[in-house]
């Protein structure tokens, strides 16, 4: 009969296995995959320490434009904040399993941005009371905790508070959704978002037509960040599911006509500068009838 | 008789404790949390009077890796970009360039600056290169670096 000795040699190789194991399941998408490890690295708090690879990567970012500046977009136009274009915050209690709830806080997410800018702080505070519910269905309540609630009810009458608080908030629950593995969860979020960001925006065609219009069309370069940032996760059923349902988005962003121009950048009197010129984009009235059309049937699909 | 703790079972359960400690503060998730703390702290400053975009992009890299991000600015906005990074890695460089390949800023050649304000006229996607100085020293270290991105009204 043998007898298993636990020997210190033993132990660290039982140990360490499975540190292997976990480091080999969770230092996935770069473009190239990480050297062996060299040594365990000790961790500052500032966020250094020794390197745990040799190889050089080239790591890629994947990032779209926050539905606060779509609803700034908006704001800009000229035209009117209207309550019933938003998606029902009394609504949230629909959503039970985590896909639905992530894209659900999307769009609330979006709702938010634009009650914000808009200075409608009453309604604001009632969509931050949806995004806190549906943060705790998906586990993540630390960040809209109660803390949180109380500097924004503090503060609802500084709109640049506010406007500082959502976005804080909408970046906070963003890294604690990929820190906690749901890059997939986080992915549907801010596709939510956009959806909502430019439903609204297409709601308001008829107060600013030319300026929205032109707006509009523009999002075919944010649809593009949007799509490759949700192409960039692991494609879980739910997550492929969402992509194949913006189809018709794409489709119809796809006759938004680009014409290539040469683009400039000029030094300003502030010390930083001026980026202008740059591709034109441009989208015929029948094109922004199909993107208003397209968008509303996909946000119908995500809403209940 | 039956004794729970001898001096060697002891030492045992100390070398497991340790090992597990070091497993923690070994994986990646550990090291994100790590980042997260140090772009509050450090980095979160930076962007004051700006209103921060809605997307975390932070990394651990090492001398030599590099970084880019592709991303729509929205015409008629006011926008910080800086780029955060641990001082253990050195002067991070970076530029910005234009959908074309176009270089519209380099951080070396703007004296090394960390970041750069600039009013975009028209949307169009811009493209931002990192990277981390290579080094010849023997011992290297990994940090936190940290792409952040506001806008002002």
């Amino acid at each position: 009969m043998h007898t298993l000795r636990f020997t210190p040699r033993k132990m660290f190789l039982v140990a360490l296995l499975p540190a292997l194991g976990m480091w080999g399941l969770t230092s996935c998408g770069e473009d190239q995959p990480a050297a062996p490890v060299v040594e365990t690295p000790a961790y500052d708090p500032e966020g250094m320490g020794d390197a745990s690879r040799t190889n050089t990567i080239k790591k890629i970012f994947y990032a779209a434009p926050s539905p606060m500046e779509t609803a700034a977009l908006v704001q800009r136009s000229g035209a009117k904040f209207d309550k019933k274009h938003l998606h029902a915050a009394a609504a949230r209690t629909q959503y039970t399993t985590s896909d639905r709830q992530a894209v659900a806080l999307g769009i609330y997410g979006a709702d938010l941005s634009y009650a914000t800018i808009f200075e409608e702080n009453s309604v604001s505070l009632d969509y931050l009371t949806a995004i806190k519910d549906l943060s705790k269905s998906l586990g993540i309540s630390d960040v809209l905790n109660d803390q949180v609630m109380a500097q924004a009810e503090a503060n609802r009458g500084n709109r640049e508070a506010l406007i500082q608080l959502v976005s804080e908030t909408f970046s906070s629950l963003n890294e604690t959704l990929k820190e906690n593995g749901m890059e997939d969860l986080s992915a549907m979020l801010v596709l939510g978002g956009w959806v909502e960001g430019v439903y609204l925006a297409t709601q308001h065609i008829p107060q600013s037509p030319t300026e929205l219009k032109a707006r509009i069309a523009e999002q075919k370069l944010t649809l593009d960040d949007v799509m490759r940032l949700c192409r960039s996760y692991e494609a879980t059923p739910e997550l492929t599911a969402l992509i194949a349902a913006m189809a018709p988005v794409e489709a119809a962003f796809a006759q938004v006509e680009v014409t290539s121009a040469e683009g400039f950048a000029e030094q300003s009197a502030d010390g930083g500068f001026v980026v202008g010129g740059g591709d034109e984009i441009k989208a015929s009235d029948a094109t922004l009838a199909a993107i208003t059309a397209a968008v509303k049937q996909v946000r119908g699909g995500m809403v209940k | 008789m039956t004794t729970l703790f001898t001096p060697r079972s002891f030492a045992n359960w100390t070398l497991t404790l340790g090992l597990l400690l070091s497993t923690w503060a070994f994986l990646p998730s550990h090291a994100d949390a790590q980042c997260r703390a140090f772009t509050k702290k450090t980095c979160m400053p930076i962007m004051e009077g700006y209103t921060l975009n809605e997307n975390y992009n932070s990394a651990i890299l090492i001398p030599g890796d590099q970084a880019e991000l592709l991303l729509t600015f929205l015409g008629g906005t006011n926008y910080r970009l800086a780029i955060c990074s641990h001082p253990v890695l050195g002067d991070v460089q970076f530029e910005i360039l234009d959908a074309k390949g176009k270089t519209l800023f380099n951080s070396v050649k703007a004296g090394g600056a960390d970041k750069v304000d600039f009013r975009v006229q028209t949307t169009q996607q811009l493209r931002v290169n990192i990277l981390v100085p290579p080094t010849k020293s023997a011992i290297q270290h990994e940090g936190c670096v940290s792409v952040l991105i506001g806008t002002k009204n």
